[in-house]
Order: C-alpha cells, then structure tokens, then sequence
C-alpha cells in the first residue's frame, strides 16, 4: 500500500524545479521592465506630441510675420511710388511691431527669434521714413528715397525669408531629437519585448518540456506498478490454489487422524479393558514381575488411548468447524461433571479441590458442550499432574461486569505445582510442547492438552491467561462472555440506547430546560440498570434552581463531568468481543 | 508765552505734515494707472492715434455703409472689461463698444455671415451669432487712453474670458478697420 501511495503522488504531482523557478522569476522580471519600458516609451511619445504640438503656435506666428513684413514691404513700394502717404506705411510698420511681439507658447515673441539682421533693416527703414516728410513723397524725395531704401527693402524680404527656414530648422531638429529619442525608447522597448518573449517560450518549452518527462516517467510507472500488481495477482492466484490444496490436504489430514484415532480408539479401549480384567482375574502368585508387566501395559495403553483421545480432538477442532453447535451452557454443570470424571485421580494423589463460586449467581454461556468439557478435564488434570500429593487445587468461577451488553465468566483452575517458566510460557499451547522442568520430573504428558484447550478458548471467542511462579504453581484463567437470550439483548440494546439518547439530550439542552431533562433521564436510567447515574442525574436535577439560565458556572461544570460519566458507562466500539 | 505756545502748535503740525507728506505720496504712487506699454519692435516715432472726428470703422451691410469715428463709437455705450489678453499674455482692462450694439446700429441679424477686415488686410469670417453668444466686445480705449498701432490699436475684437471665443485668437481681429456682411 504505502508503494501505490507513493506512485499516485509521483503521477498526481506537478514538480516545479529549482531552475525553472529562477526562469519565472526572470520572465515576471523581464515582464516588468517591458512594461515599465512601454509605459515610458508612451509618455515619452506623448511629450514629444506636446512639444511638436506647442511648435506649431510658433509657425503660425512666423507665417503672420512674413505676411506682415510684405505687407509693410508693399505699402513701402507704394509710398515710394507716390501711391500713398506716409502714415500708411507707418501704421503696416506698426502692426508688423504688434506682430513681432505676439508671445507664443514657448514664452517668446518672434521678435526674439528674429535675426538680427532683419531687424537691423526694419530700423533703417524706420530711420529713413522718420526722415522724410510726411504726406506723398514728391519725385525728387522719391528718388533720392529710392536708392537707399530698395537694398533695405531686400534685406528685410530676404531675412523674412530666413525666418521661416530657420523655423523650418528649429523644427525639423525637434522631429529629428524626437524621432532619435522614439527610436532609442523603441529599440529599448523591442530589445526588452524579445528578451521577454525568449525567456518565456524558453520557461514554457522547458515546463512542458519536464511536464511531458513526468508524464511519461508516470506513466512508465503506472505500467510497471501495473504489470507488478499483474505479477501479485498471479503469485496470490498461485498461493490461493496452494491454500487451497493445502486445505485440501490439511482435511484430508484430519480426516486421516480422524478416522485413525477412530480405529485405534476402539481396540485399545478394548485392549485397556482386557487388561483390567485381566489384572483383576489373574493371581500373579507372588510374581511381582508379571504384576509389574500388567501395570506397564495398563498404563502404557492408557497414555496411548489418551493420546489418541487428544489427537481426535484437536482433529476436530482443526475441521472447518461450525458454530451451529453451540447451545446454553451451565459452565457450573461443566465443571462439576470434569472435577467427577477426575475424582479417581484427585483420590489418587489425596487432593483436596475447592470449587468457589456464588450460590446466587447463575454462569451460563454459549459454546460446545463436549469441547468445553474436554478443555476443562485438561486444565483439571495438569493440575493434578503437578500438584504435589496432599494439597490443594483451587477452581473459581465468577462474574466480571464489561463495557458491553454482556458480562464476562471467568473460570480460574489453580494448583499449587511446580510451575512453569517463564520464558516458556509463550511456547506453552503449541503442540506436542512440554515444559522442560516437567520433562526434566519425568512428569508424564503429550504436549498436546494445553493446544486443545487454547483450541477450545479461541473457538469460543474466549480469552485464556496463565500466571505462573516456579515452584509456587499455576494459574489457567479462561474469560468467556455471557450468554444472553434475544429478549436480554434486546433489553440490553435499549438500556444503552436509552444512555446514548440521554447523553445527547442533556448536551444539547438549553440551560432553561436542563432541570426537567435531568429530572426525566435520571429516572428513567434509574430503573434501566444506571442507578447510580441515574441517581446523579436526579441530584444534579434537584440543585439547579428553578429558572436556571446557565449563569452558574459551577452547576455547568457539574453537568459536563455528568456527561462525561455518562460516556464512559456506553459499551466500547468491540462490544460482544473480549481483548486478547 | 502765549506766543510761545502757538509757535510751538505750527511747529508742531509743521512736522507731522513733513512726516505725513511722504506716506500720502507714495500710497498715491501705489495705484497708478498703467501706462501704456512700449512695443520694444515698434518704430521709434509711433503713429499718431485717430483724431476723434477721423473714421476708425466702417461697417458695410449690403448697401448701407456706416463710418464710425471714435466718437460715435463711444455714443454707442461703453463700458470697461479686464480680460485675459491672450498675445502680451498679461491681464489688460479695456474701454469696450459690444460688438451686439454695433450690428444692431447697422441692423445686421444674426444671421449674417460677416468679414471683420484689418488695416493690414486680416480678414476673418464668421456669422454675426457667433461673436454676440461669444460676447465679443470692440476695443476702442485701454486703460483709459488709445491703443497704439502697434499694440493693435487704434480699435480691435476682444472677447471676455472662459467664453467660447476667448481661445480662439483667429477671431481677435486686430486694428481692425472694416466689418462687412457678406
């Protein structure tokens, strides 16, 4: 078992190596700086945008100011060409200064950005205009105007000129700063995207990689483990058939042993008793010697018959056995009947046999009369066997009240023999073992009445015990459990069942109605065999106050300690079964 | 004594007029009304701001032709507005005409798709409805004397902050000279 849990972990269980590990880690880090990659990138993009949004205020202005500039350059050539006043031209310069001093939203006017050159020629003109005199100019002023302010006025449509290409080149280095710094952020971002797309492919590869190894080692596993457990399966059917042959061959043994003891029996029964009658009819005629051969053969034959006796028996025992023989027995009837069968010996040895038990009780169980008897018999005559002449054997029968519906008998034959030691003592029910002391005393025995006894004992569900003191003597104590009709049963049945009810009820119960409760139960246990429980129940009942609410600790207490009793009086979970 | 004693009274309130004169000067030096800002690209001999009798507008509505003058723009009703002016980028308070009392001199609705034109020959078009929801005012004065020419005088659009208009800077037409239905 502990190997088919081991193979369903190993199938069951996903393991995640050290090394892959660290590769997550790294993929989640990898993830992170992507991420953080992206978002910079975009607030990046989003800057420039604004930067190249906030560009264009300025383009506007420029564009203005060139358009502002012809104008003015246009209402010079008019003056000049004696179309207009001089004012005119004055209020164009005027409104190209207001142009000039428009601030964008970098906080600069064009003016600022302006090169100086222009400038320098919108004030020699503005000195050349000053100069002359108001109104239209005469031809004479217009000639004289002319060759100087014509350069002037090519300077200034030339410089205009400059102004939007230097704009253009202010521009086109910002998109240039700005395409360069998307490029490196991109680049950055795409570097760090394949980083992090390597080493998550690699993480997956190498996961389903080992995912599949494990797979496949577990599955390797569950066909070995299968074709092992195919392997069992033919090994237990193999070791079923040699059970079975073995059982075959073992009731044929016993069937053999059976019918041998049977055959044996009959004629050295026949044997023992020509022999007595011989013993009894033939004067020896002081010929101790051919008395002596008689005695030989009467007890040689005896041995041998009760060998047989005990080789029957333990044959029987060995057969599938049924129960169904089992009936009411009088353990008292049993016991007086083996203590009669072995009076001769008893008388033999002039020992003395106390028999206690109690007058009043009764001590029945439920077994096989004839093993029964024979167990008895054979605890009665080891006892004799190793009792010294002249003292006594103690046999007491008695009651011992279980944690189950029935009591338990107890039988107990003690002598007062040589004992048995103790390092022998585990050894002592196999058969055809004798204990060495006795072997070394030449007390006679087969080995085999202590095995029919343990026989009998486990038949019966019973539980055989010795204690044992060298040179002190022997006990043999057997526990049987108590013979209960189905009417006791049932009676039984419902005196624990009644306990069990009260024990949940009385946990259960609020505090308000625990006095009427313990009131109810404590009688009722009372008369189903719980006196003393009962008795408490009803004393517990009688100190709780009327409208009791659970405030007193100590009466709480005394009600868990009640239960608590309550639970230990119910029969053990191996109820009807005795330990050992 | 008595002479003593009245010496010494105007003595006295000789000095605390000496010692009031200077606080009485400067708190009249802390509220002076601003004088109008010198355009640093401006030509050294500024143009001479519009005569109250010279035309500064002239408002065409199909074929009637209005000519205002400073001062029958001023007939119209004026009143002073501080606003956000969004080219110096500082706040300036201006003596306004509204723009809704000069269309209603000219009886032009709302309607009317118009041309505001500048002396330079700015030109911006938009229906009369726009500039009135946007409360757009005609600058005639700010603070208080001309606008020169080279701070968008003599007279220019402005509209009053947060309104619809007062971002759009296409729509301040400055040194403006005609408005015309078209």
């Amino acid at each position: 078992m502990p190997e088919s849990t081991t193979l369903d972990r190993s199938v069951m269980k996903f393991r995640v190596t050290i090394g892959q590990r660290v590769l997550a880690a790294l993929v989640f880090l990898s993830f992170l700086a992507l991420s953080f990659s992206i978002v910079t990138t975009n607030r990046s993009s989003i800057a420039e945008s604004k930067s190249l949004t906030s560009a264009e205020a300025p383009a506007a202005s420029i564009i203005f100011t060139q358009r502002e500039t012809l104008v003015y350059t246009v209402r010079l050539a008019q003056w000049i060409d004696m179309q207009i006043p001089r004012r005119d031209v004055q209020i164009a310069r005027a409104l190209l200064a207001q142009r000039l001093s428009v601030i964008n939203d970098d906080g600069k006017s064009v003016g600022q950005e302006a090169p100086s050159a222009y400038l320098q020629a919108l004030y020699v003109l503005d000195s050349l205009i000053d100069q002359s005199p108001s109104g239209i100019l005469t031809p004479v002023e217009r000639t004289n105007l002319l060759k100087v302010i014509n350069p002037e006025m090519e300077t200034l449509i030339d410089q205009a000129r400059l102004l939007v290409t230097s704009y253009q080149l202010a521009v086109d280095n910002q998109l240039t700063h700005s395409a360069k710094a998307s490029r490196n952020g991109d680049f950055f971002t795409l570097v760090l995207l394949i980083l992090f797309m390597t080493l998550a492919v690699s993480w997956l590869g190498w996961v389903a990689r080992t995912s599949i190894q494990q797979y496949r080692r577990s599955r390797n596993l569950v066909i070995a483990e299968s074709e092992r457990l195919q392997i069992l399966a033919a090994e237990l059917a193999a070791a079923n058939l040699v059970v079975v042959e073995l059982e075959s061959l073992n009731a044929s043994k016993n069937e053999f042993i059976s019918n041998i003891s049977h055959e044996l029996r009959t004629p050295l029964t026949s044997i023992i008793g020509y022999v007595d009658v011989l013993a009894t009819t033939i004067d020896f005629g002081g010929n101790p010697q051919l008395e002596e051969i008689f005695e030989v053969l009467d007890r040689n034959a005896t041995i041998l018959l009760s060998l047989v006796q005990s080789l029957l028996a333990l044959s029987l025992l060995d057969s599938p056995n049924k129960r169904d023989t089992f009936k009411k027995i009088d353990l008292l009837e049993v016991l007086r009947d083996a203590i009669f069968i072995m009076d001769a010996e008893i008388q033999k040895k002039n020992i003395t046999v106390t028999f206690n038990y109690d007058e009043n009780d009764c001590y029945q169980i439920s077994g096989d009369a004839g093993l029964l008897s024979q167990a008895t018999i054979n605890l009665i005559a080891n006892a004799i066997k190793f009792t010294a002449a002249g003292t006594t054997i103690e046999i007491f029968v008695g009651r011992k009240p279980g944690k189950s519906l029935r009591d338990h008998i107890t039988v107990a034959i003690a002598d007062h023999g040589i004992g048995i030691p103790e390092d022998e003592m585990s050894m002592l029910f196999e058969r055809f073992y004798r204990a060495s002391n006795a072997v070394e005393e030449h007390i006679p025995g087969t080995g085999l009445g202590l095995a029919i006894v343990a026989k009998v004992v486990d038949f019966h569900d019973a539980k055989l015990s010795i204690e044992s003191k060298l040179g002190e003597g022997t006990t043999f104590t057997i526990e049987f459990l108590e013979y209960l009709s189905p009417v006791e049963e049932l009676v039984a049945g419902r005196k624990y069942g009644l306990l069990s009810e009260a024990i949940a009820s009385i946990e259960e119960q609020s505090p308000e109605s625990l006095k009427d409760k313990l009131h109810e139960y404590g009688g009722a246990l009372a008369f189903y065999e719980f006196p003393e429980l009962g008795e408490k129940l009803l004393a517990l009942s009688r100190s709780i106050p009327e409208g009791f609410t659970g405030e007193n600790v100590e009466l709480m207490n005394q009600r868990d300690l009640l239960i608590k009793d309550m639970k230990a009086a119910l029969p053990s979970e191996d109820e009807g079964e005795i330990d050992g | 004594m008595r002479e003593e004693l009245k010496m010494r009274r105007v003595t006295a309130l000789a000095v605390a007029l000496l010692l009031l004169a200077p606080g009485v000067t400067a708190s009249h030096a802390a509220t002076p009304s601003p004088a109008p800002t010198k355009n640093p690209y401006g030509a050294s001999v500024p143009v001479d701001p519009p005569g109250p009798n010279d035309v500064v507008l002239t408002v065409t509505n199909h074929f009637k032709v209005i000519h205002f003058t400073l001062s029958t723009l001023k007939k119209l009703g004026t009143s002073q507005i501080s606003i956000y002016e969004p080219f110096a980028r500082v706040r300036q308070t201006f003596t306004v005409v509204s723009l809704a009392k000069i269309f209603k001199s000219a009886n032009i609705p709302s309607s009317a798709n118009l041309s505001t034109i500048a002396l330079n020959d700015y030109i911006f078009n938009d229906t009369a409805q726009h500039f009135t929801d946007s409360l757009g005012d005609l600058a005639i004065a700010r603070f208080g004397g001309p606008i020169p020419y080279d701070q968008g005088g003599p007279i220019r659009i402005i509209f009053p902050d947060k309104t619809a208009y007062s971002k759009n800077l296409s729509a301040w037409n400055w040194s403006l000279s005609e408005i015309t239905v078209k």
